[in-house]
């Protein structure tokens, strides 16, 4: 069966017309066909469970192909990308460093990671793909129409005339669309990834970002292939639906790539991206449900434009909710997204409602953090940024002048608008200042290959992370004991006997009263030691969810007050003066098992863990005290950087 | 430099020059003050087809005659001002013409330049000259312990030490007599840079890369606590053999080869000039 397949599988292709549409009323066999073709090619099937490593990795970064990075400045190209996230030295073109880090009086500076990244995906937004490039050309008629040259004169307009145009439902300029331009943009983009993907050290992922913004409410997703080819993109042009994006996906897998989506920025959604409803305003049934399950495995919780895990008004009970939050409607400075709907904790509450409802859970998503940074330049660690779109190099690319001022949220850098009102002028004065230092994605996975991550983001054996390598794993079992995690070689114990994150806890085998958790955090080599372990349970209770928090190991010799459950805060040893702090509170490891006491056998519920560092300084207090600046007070000087895991679900 | 001297004497390139040697020559002849007879300005058919479009373009329509006559109107208007500009050196004095002039001519040099395609010999070459880049770094494999620091004095230092005393360097210490580390326990083959990933950047990374093999050693401290060390193994640093990173290596060939060009080609340009500082007399 499976060898016949194997060939059929092509001769399918062949006869498969290239519109969707048409592929639409394929995709229940397609989606057979699919599932086939994986199990016939196992990932790390010879390596065991508990031989697999932790890989940190960027899944969401743009370069000069994006639109919007074009009119920021950005020149460098998908290629300086893969080689900077590999760690090479890249060389930074003096138009880029001028107009996005203010720094005028260099030809071009050198920048270069602070540490390499496992794996990465450069996802550049596929609606107008590359069509600026053309005004690199002074001879295209592009560069020569009235056009270009407004472009060219002010670069940001481009990006004002596609919103507008998206905005108002009309198209932009042809100009934009041009075919030949996208093509070769795709082109250079598989190849820089392909170029690039040195399995075993480095691995690259060919992928674009599907950018839907329906009436300014963010739907976006990161389109990710596993494979050395891809179609072209899905834009939305075609489609703001996600139900059409699976479409596309499936008819992806139909010819013998697997893909997935990754929603982000749910935070500011305005309360679609976990909508109780679909597209057309209907209940999510069964059929939803499974589709986006299968096509959207995993959700970035965490990126420079914010956490979208949750938020103080959605969780009261939260201590560490207030983090990084950023909730402006993308076109829309001042104007609130929706909390209800557009954070993913929320999303995982609901979906284990909708699952007792209609039967599946459409909201079972895994975790990855990621950059979303527009210059090419991905970067992390909290001292390689300094607000904005854009990563850089500490040493070379630290912003100056007016640019720095910016970043900083100084007021009066930027001019108000004519009858702006206060609000909206506070939030473009910090709209550098309020994004946070970007996320990271850590992955267990057998082996450093295309193959092998992609098949751990499937299985949901991720976490993320606020942008440190603080390395994180769950597991849940009926019957492993509490003393087994003591014992050094439990892992295996807990592959063979468990439930690892991102998993179904299946029905108690009788006996077991409640499910044991297995957590356990280590902190970053060159980080912060850590706080505390959290275990956030959802449930369902009839028509809506609750939700409550554990703490389940902590530092320092702490416990829970009897009474309240409160646990004293860890304390602080950031100097504000010089921005250093020392690991003299909190613990390098942390480690439970851990059995949930208000276990209900007949209700649905889902858990994940999340692990804080203690206080370190923000990046806008780095950026400040490395320029003698004072500490800005729109933002707090200190945060929590933190780690989430992917969940694991519980259903009757 | 073979590739310099191949690259002269391209035809190609002698073109380029003899267009640049042109392009120079008209550039005196026209900067200077020499009287013309007469300024001529020729419209041709391809032009008023050119004005057409970008009129199409904007107002969604052909210009009808009078608007044609409007259009060529001011841009003769245009093209008038924009000589008489020329001719009082404006173009220089204009940061926005200035930079936009230069870009295209650095567009221009650059465009011209697509390096050919290496050889084995020369990606041999290359691998040679940039040996660093791509040399395969020393690697240790190694057992080792960990001891976490508990209690506000931190003893992950003294229980290491004991377990050391107590076994000797060239006893059996096995991980259970430590704490559980939750990464390997044995690691084979890994470099500086590994071994910084797993351990973080700190004093026990370098000191595994010189250990002696063949016995326990430490406490050593890491991002996390304290280890023991084994180390079993060491390899030298080596260089990888060209099949195993031709296709990296032309990548790079390739990008460094354009960047080279693009180089040469400016510096073509810059051999022309004589560069003069003026002193504070000058």
């Amino acid at each position: 069966m499976m060898k016949i397949s194997r060939q059929l599988v092509p001769l399918t292709l062949l006869a498969i017309a290239a519109h969707l549409s048409a592929l639409a009323a394929e995709t229940g066999i397609d989606q057979q066909k699919a599932v086939l073709l994986e199990k016939e090619k196992p990932a790390g099937q010879m390596v065991a469970p508990e031989e697999r490593r932790v890989f940190f990795g960027e899944l969401h970064l743009h370069t000069t192909f994006s639109l919007d990075a074009w009119g920021y400045g950005t020149k460098l190209r998908p290629d300086a990308a893969y080689r900077f996230g590999q760690g090479e030295p890249v060389k930074v073109p003096a138009a880029q460093i001028a107009r996005e880090h203010g720094i005028t009086d260099k030809d071009y500076v050198f920048a270069q990671r602070s540490w390499p990244l496992d794996f990465m995906a450069v996802t550049d937004h596929s609606e107008n793909l590359g069509t600026m490039v053309p005004l690199e050309n002074p001879d295209s008629e592009f560069a020569k129409s009235e056009l270009g040259q407004k472009y060219m004169a002010n670069p940001g307009s481009a990006m004002m005339d596609k919103v507008m145009a998206m905005l108002s439902g009309t198209e932009p300029p042809p100009e934009l669309h041009d075919a030949g331009a996208m093509k070769e943009a795709w082109e250079i983009t598989k190849k820089a990834a392909n170029d690039y993907y040195q399995p075993g050290k480095f691995t690259t992922f060919i992928a674009y970002e599907w950018s839907a913004l329906p009436k300014g409410n963010n739907l976006h997703r990161n389109v990710i292939f596993n494979a050395d080819h891809a179609p072209d993109p899905f834009t939305a042009y075609d489609s703001t639906r996600p139900e059409d994006l699976w479409t596309y996906l499936d008819s992806v897998r139909a010819q013998g790539i697997d893909v997935l989506a990754i929603p982000h920025n749910s935070n500011v959604s305005n309360g679609l991206m976990f909508d109780w409803n679909d597209s057309d305003g209907k209940p999510i049934d069964e059929a939803y449900a499974q589709r986006r399950a299968m096509n959207e495995p995993l959700a970035e919780i965490v990126q420079i434009k914010g956490q979208s895990e949750t938020i103080p008004e959605l969780s009261p009970n939260d201590e560490f909710a207030n983090f990084e939050i950023f909730d402006d409607l993308l076109p829309m400075p001042g104007v609130r997204s929706k909390p209800e709907g557009s954070y993913v904790r929320d999303g995982l509450g609901r979906g284990v409602v909708i699952d007792t409802r209609a039967g599946s859970n459409p909201f079972k998503y895994g975790m990855v953090g990621a950059s979303d940074i527009h210059n090419s330049l991905s970067v992390s660690d909290e001292a390689n940024y300094a607000g904005d779109q854009f990563g850089l190099d500490a040493d070379t690319m630290m912003p100056k002048g007016k640019a720095l001022k910016k970043s900083l949220g100084v007021k009066n850098v930027i001019e108000p608008r004519p009858g702006e009102s206060k609000k909206s002028y506070d939030a473009r004065r910090t709209g550098a200042l309020g994004r946070g230092s970007a996320g990271l994605t850590g992955v267990w996975a057998e082996e450093n290959t295309r193959d092998s991550i992609f098949s751990a983001f499937k299985r949901r054996e991720t976490f993320a992370t606020s942008g440190t390598r603080i390395r994180l794993r769950m597991f849940a079992s009926w019957d492993i004991k509490p003393t087994d995690i003591g014992s050094y070689d439990w892992l295996a114990d807990a592959y063979a006997r468990g439930t690892a994150m991102g998993g179904d806890l299946p029905g108690s085998p009788g006996g077991a009263n409640a499910p044991y958790f297995i957590v356990e955090a280590l902190k970053d080599p060159d980080g912060a030691n850590l706080d505390r372990i959290q275990i956030i349970k959802l449930w369902a209770d009839g028509n809506e969810y609750r939700e409550k928090i554990f703490n389940v190991a902590l530092s320092d010799n702490r416990s829970p007050d009897r009474k309240t459950g409160k646990v004293a805060p860890v304390g602080s040893t950031v100097n504000l003066k010089t921005g250093n702090y020392t690991n003299e509170i909190g613990a390098p490891y942390l480690s439970v098992t851990w059995q949930d006491p208000e276990f209900e056998a007949d209700s649905a519920a889902v858990y994940y863990a999340r692990v804080l560092e203690i206080p370190t300084p923000r990046w806008s207090t780095l950026v400040a005290v490395k320029n003698k600046m004072p500490i800005p007070d729109d933002v707090p000087a200190t945060i929590q950087e933190r780690a989430w895991s992917s969940p694991i679900w519980f259903k009757p | 430099m073979r590739l310099v001297k191949q690259i002269l004497s391209e035809p190609l390139v002698h073109f380029v020059l003899t267009a640049f040697a042109i392009y120079f020559a008209v550039g005196v002849v026209n900067g200077g003050h020499s009287s013309r007879a007469q300024d001529h300005i020729l419209i041709s058919p391809a032009r008023v087809e050119q004005l057409s479009n970008l009129y199409q373009q904007q107002f969604g329509q052909r210009p009808d005659q009078s608007t044609l006559d409007k259009l060529l109107e001011s841009d003769i208007e245009e093209e008038i001002l924009m000589r008489e500009a020329l001719k009082l050196n404006l173009d220089a004095s204009d940061e926005v013409v200035r930079r936009r002039l230069a870009q295209k001519m650095r567009f221009l040099i650059e465009d011209l330049n697509a390096p050919p395609e290496p050889g084995d010999q020369e990606l041999e070459r290359y691998l040679q000259e940039n040996a660093r880049r791509y040399e395969v770094p020393a690697t240790v494999s190694f057992h080792h312990v960990f001891f976490t620091d508990r209690g506000p004095m931190g003893d992950g230092f003294q229980r290491a030490q004991a377990v050391l005393d107590e076994h000797h360097s060239d006893g059996q210490i096995e991980p259970g007599m430590g704490d559980p580390f939750p990464d390997r326990y044995h690691y084979s083959d890994y470099s500086l840079e590994q071994v910084q990933r797993v351990m973080g950047q700190t004093p026990a990374a370098e000191e595994l890369l010189k250990a002696p093999t063949g016995h326990w050693f430490g406490p050593v401290q890491s991002g996390y606590g304290w280890h023991l060390f084994y180390v079993d193994s060491r390899s030298v640093p080596r260089m990888p053999q060209l099949a195993d990173i031709r296709g990296r290596l032309r990548i790079d060939f390739m990008r460094d080869a354009e960047e080279q060009l693009n180089e040469q080609a400016l510096q073509r340009l810059v051999s022309h000039y004589q560069i003069v500082g003026m002193g504070e007399d000058g």
